[in-house]
């Protein structure tokens, strides 16, 4: 009775877990079954006859969500907009989303969901640089297409990454122009500059950046303060930058770190020129702290901000309202998901009906002068060439009109462009 | 030298929101036995509703902070009465896992209602910068200062002079023995937690003064722990001390050392705290008959 009961039990397990094998198998809608191994793409994994997967991974609930969800919100209101325009070749895109709480860990387990156990044809996001650095190895050994993070890493261009589709430039590009840009902005062509910067793997990048490009041109680090992203004050890190003297502050953290930051000068009364990397872009900064203090700050970006009027932030800010994510339009993160999902939706149309992981890696690379309607330059990939977007400038805020004000214009600073990662 | 002081001054300040947030975590602690994880987040609720007050509704500010402590005292009451009452008698661990999924509950109910952006104040305390013998000191530390500084001798006054102050630290020895002298322990621990979560509203008007608001707020609730163990959990002027203590070691770590640094040297004295003296500096040794 005893044995029959034991075989009774290892029998229903022995024909649950073909089930659910079988089950497993025809949950990819592919033509072959998953080994769940992560490193053996089936052909159509994520494409079914009425619906295409995209994996979403992004900071859902950790110390970057700030940023992360409105680029997320971005990503999805061009998503919302390709289903609502008839789907994509008379396929839907349906979103698996992931959160990767800021943590690898979390992030690289998200990661290998997506391409075994519920397979997508590509994912978009993997945004904080460190959990992107350490899923290159995985995203270059699956051939898994990922489709403009927020973040670019070094790592993803040299080697190049040929699944890899950025949307905005590596930071050597943006290095370059705030090189070139802060030479004019205070005549000072060798300076002393300080470096404040997040604690992550595109903090250590963009100071080497900085680093080397300022020692090049005869000047000196004076500072190079490195702050948490769960800090809750910046009083010790500007108290230094200030005893240092710099010339001016190179920022590369969240807006909510340039805030605190801000603040943190105006409590010594400091005014010092401040640029920042595109991260910390946006209205935060500047709600935080009066003009005397704001008006210091610049960043650089590759997007326009909403409230230029283009034709292209006009769409997006309809589009945001439309989707119910007006209020975020502002958001620089917020323009550069919808600009990523411009680019994911984009290379699925010219995949076509035969969709998967390779066609779809095949037809990103073939877009060519993507219109943006003027929110950046023509979005443009090819052999060797992930960036999307090189060209980038700087921006202000003017306090009196309570309107961002674009310094110059993409071209006037195409020439300090070095293109240092191009090529692979 | 001068730069020395500067950290302290600083650290002092951040200190002392460490302390407030603290100071109701003790409270609570002190008088239910509660280990409230979400007293970071409480924080968080308090400087959303200060936006609230002041963006929404357009409140001058110093009305607006007032109606925060009183939203923030309703919140506590009602959370002792729906979720915490329910809770006495039950193992730790199961009261510890309730205010680890309220914590969670309050980080997504904010973002639901205020999205996920960062939100600042249209107007703030004032944060002028006072130079004074070679130092630069903020008015608006100065102030957040001395607001702990009233807080910390209103809850004294509270506790020495007054008949409930009196009837809580009672509570605190003995809920037993209390019952049985007459003192209705469920208005004790409404009251507790009504303060408990005021003084975190009130330390989210201040970080909403002193930084951006954002869910990013609820991680300070992270060193106000280490400043009550510190402070030996159930001292409320250890609470305070401790959250100075760490606000101070942590500037003085970012500003000698680094940033990456910082939260490495306050947790490495909080550990070293806890081997020396378990009971922290302002506790006192538990003595059990066994």
């Amino acid at each position: 009775m005893r044995f029959a009961s034991r075989f009774g039990v290892l029998l229903s397990a022995a024909v649950l877990a073909t089930g659910m094998a079988a089950c497993g198998s025809d949950e990819g809608g592919g033509d072959s079954a998953s080994s769940g191994g992560g490193n053996t793409a089936t052909p159509r994994e994520g494409v079914t006859k009425d619906t295409i997967k995209l994996g979403l991974i992004y900071d859902q609930t950790g110390p970057q969500t700030v940023a992360q969800t409105p680029w997320a919100h971005g990503f999805l209101t061009q998503i919302n907009k390709a289903n609502d325009e008839g789907g994509i070749n008379g396929r839907k895109i349906e979103i698996l989303d992931e959160d990767d709480k800021g943590e690898v860990p979390v992030g690289i387990a998200a990661y290998k969901k997506l391409v075994s156990q519920t397979p997508v044809v590509g994912i978009a996001g993997i945004n904080g640089s460190s959990i992107q650095e350490a899923a290159l190895p995985l995203i270059k050994k699956d051939k898994m297409p990922l489709i403009g993070p927020q973040s670019t890493v070094k790592g993803g261009f040299i080697p190049l990454h040929e699944t890899i589709f950025y949307v905005i430039p590596p930071y050597s590009d943006q290095a370059d122009v705030i090189m070139k840009y802060m030479a004019e902005r205070t005549g000072k062509p060798s300076p002393k500059v300080a470096i404040f910067r997040l604690t992550a793997s595109s903090g250590i990048e963009v100071g080497e950046l900085i680093t080397r490009r300022v020692q090049d041109a005869g000047g000196e680090i004076v500072a190079d303060e490195e702050m948490d992203v769960t800090a809750t004050s910046a009083d010790a890190h500007a108290q230094k930058i200030v005893s240092a003297k710099p010339d001016w502050i190179l920022v590369h953290s969240s807006p909510t770190m340039a805030a605190a930051l801000l603040k943190s000068m105006q409590k010594l009364n400091a005014t010092i020129p401040l640029i920042s990397t595109f991260a910390a872009g946006g209205p935060t900064a500047y709600d935080a702290v009066p003009k005397r203090f704001g008006e210091q700050y610049e960043y650089t970006a590759p997007t326009t901000p909403s409230d230029i009027d283009v034709p292209g932030t006009q769409q997006l800010v309809a589009d945001a309202e439309k989707y119910g994510y007006g209020e975020e339009a502002a958001n620089s993160s917020f323009v550069v998901g919808y600009l990523s999902g411009l680019v994911a939706v984009e290379g699925l149309k010219k995949a076509g009906p035969d969709l998967n992981r390779e066609t779809y890696v095949k037809a990103l690379e073939s877009i060519q002068n993507l219109d943006t309607g003027g929110i950046s330059e023509p979005i443009t990939y090819g052999p060797g060439d992930r960036a999307g977007i090189s060209a980038t400038r700087p921006y202000k805020f003017n306090y009196d009109t309570k309107k961002f004000e674009a310094i110059g214009e993409f071209a006037d600073y195409a020439d300090a462009i070095t293109n240092e990662y191009a090529g692979g | 030298m001068a730069e020395f002081f500067q950290y302290v001054i600083g650290g002092l300040a951040i200190g002392s929101v460490y302390g407030l947030v603290a100071l109701g975590f003790v409270l609570i602690f002190k008088s239910t036995d509660v280990f409230n994880f979400a007293q970071g987040d409480l924080l968080m609720v308090g400087g959303y509703l200060l936006f609230t007050m002041v963006a929404t509704l357009s409140l001058p500010l110093v009305p607006a902070m007032l109606a925060v402590l009183a939203a923030g005292a309703v919140l506590g009451v009602v959370l002792q009465a729906v979720v915490f009452r329910s809770m006495i008698g039950r193992p730790l661990l199961t009261v510890v896992m309730v205010t680890i999924a309220l914590s969670l509950v309050l980080k997504a109910v904010m973002q639901i209602i205020y999205g996920p952006q960062e939100r600042t104040l249209p107007s703030t305390l004032p944060n002028d910068s006072i130079a004074f013998l070679g130092l630069r000191v903020s008015s608006l530390d100065l102030l957040v200062m001395a607001i702990t500084a009233v807080c910390v001798l209103a809850f004294a006054l509270f506790f020495r002079r007054s008949k409930l102050g009196l009837q809580m630290r009672a509570t605190a020895e003995s809920v037993e023995a209390s019952v049985l002298s007459g003192i209705d322990a469920n208005k004790v621990f409404l009251v507790a937690f009504g303060i408990g979560t005021a003084t975190a509203a009130l330390g989210g008007v201040l970080m909403g003064n002193l930084q951006v608001i954002s869910p990013q707020l609820s991680a300070l609730g992270l060193l106000a722990f280490p400043a009550a163990v510190i402070g030996g959990l159930t001292s409320i002027p250890g609470a305070v001390v401790g959250g100075l203590t760490i606000g101070v070691i942590q500037q003085l770590a970012t500003g000698y050392i680094s940033g990456a640094a910082a939260n490495v040297v306050v947790y490495g004295v909080l550990m070293a705290v806890l081997l020396l003296r378990p009971y922290g500096l302002f506790g006192s040794p538990t003595v059990e008959r066994v």
